[in-house]
């Protein structure tokens, strides 16, 4: 009906694939992806159930180390903060929304927001928001700073956008 | 290796649909922590959930290829699937009473260590994929790369008889 891989898309320009695999991997890396819809996350977090918050949040954890880890091989960014801004950017263009650092402060506190985030429009969007703020404790972790993160904006909530603020443990490097 | 294409894809800053569906892309390792978690007794659940989505797909992609035959639906689900980097899906056999379909380099070997959850969730995709196509339908895995080691994993999807 159509040859795979073959007619006109060049957006995802941070994504290569193994034709002959048919696997898809962050370009530069062996950090491979694949396709889900919002929902098909929202679903696949019944595997935890509800009230998992935390085991949520490990998850992402998990996958935000991975992806920072493949990023800081890949890239090589000189400061963490270009190196937080690198892994933000490619969050934004696997689709995650557009994830922006809008306050950073070294070691001491960041502030992220997340426009049109996935779980908007998705019943039992909370999930997602713990997948996200996971994801984005994992970066920092791989980038050496422990942190919790607080969500203090959130589309669930009928608010423009996720905002994630993330205060650092005191004597973090 | 070349540039990720599709048709049918659309991107702006930050969001990505395909066929009017959003989309991400992700770590496959998703399906395994979150399955790890659940523990023993995750595979019935990973296939209810991958039938769910296996049918929600089928759904959309029916609704914008319009394919005129079964054959050429099964070929429309092994695109996606395999343009979506679950491994190569290829049609084997297609009939109205059963569907073979192959999957070379399945996404579950490319994962430290491999497990089973992924074929589960595979399983699950295919009867969601099966049920639409054969109205009911059951999956079996004939032959699997995780755990027999076998070059290929293979799904035969058959029409259920009526009761």
């Amino acid at each position: 009906m159509f040859g795979r891989f073959g007619l006109l898309y060049k957006g995802l320009k941070e994504i290569t694939v193994d034709s002959n695999k048919s696997h898809l991997y962050l370009k530069g890396t062996k950090l491979p992806l694949i396709i889900l819809r919002p929902q098909d996350i929202v679903d696949l977090g019944e595997l935890v159930g509800s009230g998992s918050e935390d085991i949520l949040i490990w998850i992402g954890k998990t996958i935000g180390k991975a992806l920072c880890k493949a990023v800081q091989e890949k890239d090589k960014p000189s400061t963490r903060q270009k190196l937080i801004d690198t892994v933000v950017k490619y969050l934004t263009n696997f689709g995650f929304g557009t994830v922006a650092i809008d306050n950073y402060l070294e070691a001491q506190e960041v502030t992220i927001s997340v426009k049109e985030p996935l779980e908007e429009k998705v019943e039992g969007g909370q999930v997602i928001s713990l997948l996200y703020n996971g994801i984005l404790a994992g970066i920092f972790a791989e980038s050496g700073l422990e942190a919790e993160g607080v969500q203090t904006k959130s589309v669930l909530k009928g608010d423009s956008e996720d905002v994630y603020q993330f205060k650092f443990e005191e004597g973090a490097k | 290796m070349k540039n990720f294409k599709m048709r049918g894809i659309n991107v702006k800053e930050g969001v990505i649909d395909l066929y009017g569906e959003r989309i991400v892309l992700l770590p496959p390792d998703l399906i395994n922590l979150l399955s790890s978690v659940y523990g023993e007794g995750a595979k019935s659940l990973l296939v209810f959930l991958g039938k769910k989505m296996g049918r929600r797909m089928s759904e959309t992609w029916e609704e914008h290829l319009k394919p005129k035959t079964l054959e050429q639906l099964t070929n429309i689900f092994c695109q996606f699937m395999s343009t979506g980097g679950w491994g190569e899906f290829e049609p084997d056999k297609v009939t109205e009473e059963e569907i073979i379909v192959k999957v070379k380099y399945n996404i579950a070997i490319e994962i430290d260590p491999p497990t089973k959850y992924i074929c589960y969730f595979l399983n699950g995709i295919l009867s969601g994929f099966g049920e639409f196509a054969l109205y009911r339908a059951t999956v079996e895995e004939l032959d699997c790369m995780v755990d027999e080691k076998k070059d290929n994993c293979s799904f035969v999807i058959k029409k259920k008889e009526e009761e």
